[in-house]
Parts: C-alpha cells; sequence; structure tokens
C-alpha cells in the first residue's frame, strides 16, 4: 500500500476528527463530557465562592463592620495580605510567581489550579474509549477502508482535542455564571476573560492525558480495560514524576532530569508563569501527546483489525 | 500525519536531551518541585506527596550528618537570627502600622458599602447620592486634618481651646455627613440596614492616616 500524500493525509486526519465531533454529538457523549466539565467546574467555583465568604466575613467581623452574603467586596484587601499570598505559595508552589499569578482574578486562578487536578484524570477517562470499542466491535475496519490507521489514530485524537477544548470553554463560562450569580464581581469582564485564560492553560495541561487515554485505547479491545489502564497511567505518570524529583535529589539527576524534562508535571509551572514560558508548554505538551498517541499506534498497527 | 509526528517526537526528545544542561538556566524545564521552591515549601500535588514521601523515608535511614548539596541545588537556609531592635526597625514598624491601618479603613469602607447596598437593596441613582455623601465628609476631614497638620507646623502644638475646636468641626462634619447618607435611604431602607452601614467612622477615607502620621512625627519632634 502506498503512502497517502501530505495534503490527502491531513485532509483525511481532519475529516476523521469532524466525523469523531459529529459520533460525540450522535451519541450524547459530548453533552456527557461537557456536563461533567460544566459540573465540575461550577461545582469548585461554587465552593471556592463559599470559602472566600467565610473569609471575608471573618475580615468582616474582626473590623466590626457588617457581613454579606455575596462576597467579593473585600478580595481586593485580602489580595495584598500576606496570609493569602501564604495561600496561594501553597497551591503553586513557587514564591517568584505569586505576583504574576495574583494579577489574575482570584476566581481565575482557583479554577486553573482546580483543572490541575481534576483535568488529567477526566481527559484521560473520557478518551479511553476512542479507538478501543470501535475495534472489539471490529466497527474500525470500515472506516479503514476509507483511510490509514495513522490518520484513524491522529484524527481521532483531534476530535478528542476539540471536544476537550469546547468542553473546557463551557467550563470556564460556567465557572462565570457562578460568580457573577454568587459574588461581587467589580471587572465582570476581566473576570471572564481570566476563566477562558485559565480554561486555554487547562486545556493545554489537559493535553498529555488525553493522548495517553488515546494510547491506552489503541493497546487494548476493552473499553472497560481501555479507562482503569488510562486512569492508573495518569495516577503514575504523578507517582513516577515524584519518584524521579526524589532520584534526583539522591545523586542521580544526570539520569533521571531527561525524564523530568519530558514529565508534564514539570510544565505546571510554565503553565503558571504565563508569556513565554506558557507558550513553550503550548508546543511542548501537545507534542508530547502526539508522541503517547503515537506509541499506542505502534500497539495499533500491529494488531489485526 | 506522519511529518506532524516526527515534529513532535523530535520536540519531546529535544526537551529531553535538553534538560540535562538545561535545568539551570531554562525556567521551562525546571521542576517547580526541585529547585525553584524553597526549602521550607511544601509540596501540595501528588508528586510532591509522593517525593516527599520518599525523602522523608530516605532522612530516616541516613545518618545525622547532612550531605552536601548537588550542585544547582539550593542551599539549606541558615537559621533565623532574630532582628536587633533599632531605629530602623522602628521606622518599617511605623510604616507597617500606617499601611495596616489604612488597609483595614479601606476594607472598613468597602464592606460597610458592599453590604449597605446588598442589605437595603439601593439602587443606581441611591448609590451615586450615598458616595457623594461620603466624599463631601471625607473631603472636609481631610481639609480639617490638612489645617491642623499646617497649624501645628506653624505654631506648635494646638491650646486646649483650639484642639476642643478642631474635635467640634470635626463631629459637625460626620453628623451632617450621616445626616445626608440617612436622607439618601427611605425608612424600610434604614431599617433593612445595618447600623454599622450608615456609621459615618466606617467610611472615613485611609488618607486620613497620613495626616495623623504627620501629627505624629511633629508630636515626636517635639
Amino acid at each position: 500500500m502506498t503512502e497517502p500524500s501530505l495534503l490527502l493525509s491531513f485532509r483525511d486526519t481532519f475529516l476523521v476528527a469532524r466525523f469523531e465531533l459529529v459520533r460525540a454529538r450522535r451519541t450524547w457523549q459530548a453533552m456527557a463530557v461537557i456536563l461533567l466539565f460544566a459540573i465540575a467546574s461550577g461545582g469548585s467555583t461554587y465552593g471556592f465562592v463559599q470559602i472566600l465568604l467565610e473569609i471575608e466575613n471573618n475580615l468582616a467581623a474582626s473590623l466590626g463592620v457588617p457581613p454579606t452574603d455575596a462576597p467579593g467586596a473585600l478580595t481586593d484587601v485580602l489580595l495584598g495580605s500576606d496570609d493569602l499570598r501564604r495561600v496561594m505559595r501553597g497551591l503553586i508552589n513557587d514564591w517568584s510567581l505569586i505576583d504574576d499569578v495574583l494579577k489574575w482574578p482570584l476566581v481565575a486562578v482557583f479554577h486553573f489550579w482546580t483543572s490541575l487536578i481534576l483535568v488529567p484524570w477526566l481527559a484521560a477517562f473520557v478518551a479511553a474509549d476512542t479507538i478501543s470499542e470501535d475495534v472489539r466491535t471490529r466497527a474500525v475496519r470500515f472506516e479503514l477502508l476509507r483511510t490509514g490507521r495513522l490518520e484513524l489514530v491522529y484524527g481521532r485524537f483531534l476530535g478528542q482535542c476539540l471536544l476537550l477544548a469546547i468542553s473546557l470553554f463551557l467550563a470556564g463560562l460556567t465557572s462565570f455564571a457562578v460568580a457573577w450569580w454568587t459574588m461581587i464581581l467589580n471587572d465582570p469582564l476581566y473576570v471572564m476573560y481570566g476563566l477562558l485564560a485559565m480554561s486555554l492553560r487547562a486545556f493545554l495541561w489537559g493535553l498529555p492525558f488525553l493522548g495517553l487515554g488515546v494510547a491506552c485505547s489503541e493497546s487494548v479491545k476493552s473499553p472497560t480495560w481501555a479507562r482503569i489502564l488510562a486512569l492508573i497511567g495518569t495516577t503514575g505518570m504523578f507517582i513516577g514524576h515524584g519518584i524521579l524529583i526524589w532520584l534526583r535529589t539522591k545523586g542521580y539527576g544526570l539520569y533521571v532530569s531527561p525524564l523530568i524534562g519530558v514529565s508534564p508535571a514539570s510544565w505546571i509551572r510554565s503553565l503558571w508563569a504565563g508569556g513565554l514560558d506558557t507558550a513553550l508548554a503550548g508546543l511542548y505538551l501537545p507534542a508530547f501527546a502526539m508522541v503517547l498517541v503515537g506509541l499506542g499506534y505502534l500497539v495499533l498497527a500491529r494488531r489485526d483489525a | 500525519m506522519r511529518v506532524v509526528v516526527t515534529l513532535a517526537l523530535g520536540i519531546v526528545i529535544g526537551v529531553a536531551i535538553g534538560a540535562v544542561p538545561a535545568e539551570n538556566w531554562s525556567s521551562t524545564v525546571k521542576s517547580h518541585e526541585g529547585d525553584q521552591a524553597p526549602p521550607d515549601c511544601p509540596r501540595n500535588d501528588f508528586s510532591g506527596v509522593v517525593g516527599n514521601m520518599l525523602e522523608d523515608a530516605g532522612r530516616r535511614n541516613e545518618p545525622a550528618a547532612a550531605l552536601p548539596p548537588e550542585p544547582g541545588e539550593p542551599a539549606v537556609a541558615a537559621p533565623e537570627v532574630p532582628p536587633v531592635p533599632g531605629e530602623t526597625d522602628a521606622k518599617v514598624d511605623i510604616e507597617q502600622e500606617v499601611s495596616a491601618a489604612k488597609i483595614a479603613l479601606e476594607a472598613r469602607r468597602t464592606q460597610s458599602r458592599a453590604a449597605l447596598i446588598e442589605d437595603a437593596g439601593l439602587d443606581e441613582k441611591q448609590i451615586v447620592a450615598f458616595d457623594e455623601a461620603t466624599a463631601a465628609m471625607n473631603a472636609e476631614l481631610l481639609a480639617l486634618t490638612g489645617d491642623l497638620v499646617t497649624d501645628v507646623q506653624e505654631n506648635g502644638p494646638p491650646s486646649r481651646r483650639d484642639s476642643m475646636q478642631y474635635a467640634a468641626e470635626a463631629l459637625d462634619v460626620m453628623i451632617s455627613a450621616e445626616d445626608r447618607m440617612n436622607a439618601v435611604l427611605d425608612d424600610d431602607q434604614r431599617a433593612d440596614a445595618a447600623a454599622e452601614s450608615l456609621d459615618p467612622l466606617s467610611y472615613v477615607d485611609p488618607a486620613i492616616v497620613d495626616h495623623i502620621r504627620e501629627l505624629r512625627s511633629l508630636a515626636e519632634k517635639r
């Protein structure tokens, strides 16, 4: 079989991606994913607002002024306080970034922080049945009559990326809606901008785990096993990163540094930092995701579909 | 697609190779748990927790003497020495006090205003009128304290009678401000609002702290 031309290969990939999106809409998968992210995001924002309300009302009580039902009035005061800076250091783990991070609305910062925790597992879980189900039912062979395996794999990955992007965009808007209804927003447009900017970073952060999910889906026929593998793999990435960091402190830096460098967890700081650092993460994290999908492809390519 | 995948693989391999020397010059590939974090900085993510557990376990098995740090690793911070009290510290204390007082006043008026709007349900027109009343009060208070500072600078500490005169004028300003603030609200709104929200003292401009500080430093000089 001859290799398709570059343009033809791209065209096929985009067609498969489009079909993946259409199929996700038709099978209600898209709705489920969007709702999953929206509920997680809206719920965490609501939790944040309640914490902020408690902090602000405690502050109001100590200042001898009346409390409010909606927080937000004292947010600017809190931004200048050392206590909040210590909390932020706990969240982002880097003193040098605190001033840059606190320029963003607090609700957007918290949105990104919760995304750092939630998105990897959700993205890996959602992407884990991208291919395995069709391999199990052998439905994939009908698609393979019209295009190559590589185009199929990357087309579906691209479709899942678009679904993740849409879900995170809507999750950002859900967070904004919750914040809008439950707290005082001094500059709503800036808050919305902050939430959408953080949603973009959350999308970049989710890509490697999405790639891992697709790779697991390529590697096994059972969607259930693919999901289990994806969740274990995601957890393993973080545990592995922790072990590598520990090994580096034990004098194995020369050997483990390349692995630490490629580990997605090493790029969290770049995502917080903004500017060129985030742009570099925007180049690297999709590339890493594509490599993971490629590793899964090596298994799929040898399988009798 | 092969071209794009090969390019992606190249980027990942490039980062992996670059990570060895790059750890000392590029913040991008540095791990935030390692070189970036101060020694006392807790690791909050999952990897950090695992890393800490392993480090702690390792420390338990190590002899008491600490190993020399790896090149590029942060040196262990020296124990903090309590600062010796002195003139510089006193200045810093005053600055901190002034700053804290300003923050507290700003917080008081912001929160009081938010609570008033929420409790009494002020409309836009009422909010503007209320803000005008507090702004007028603050302008008068600032002018009054400014006069007092000038008076002290030129003539020394005011006499007992002058002091009472300034205090009476300040009280007049507050009373008339409270009347103007109350006039903005109707009876139901006044009943709904918390008493502190209608207290003129809740809306004092933090800038007044600067005048008080000047008076304090003038008194200290004498």
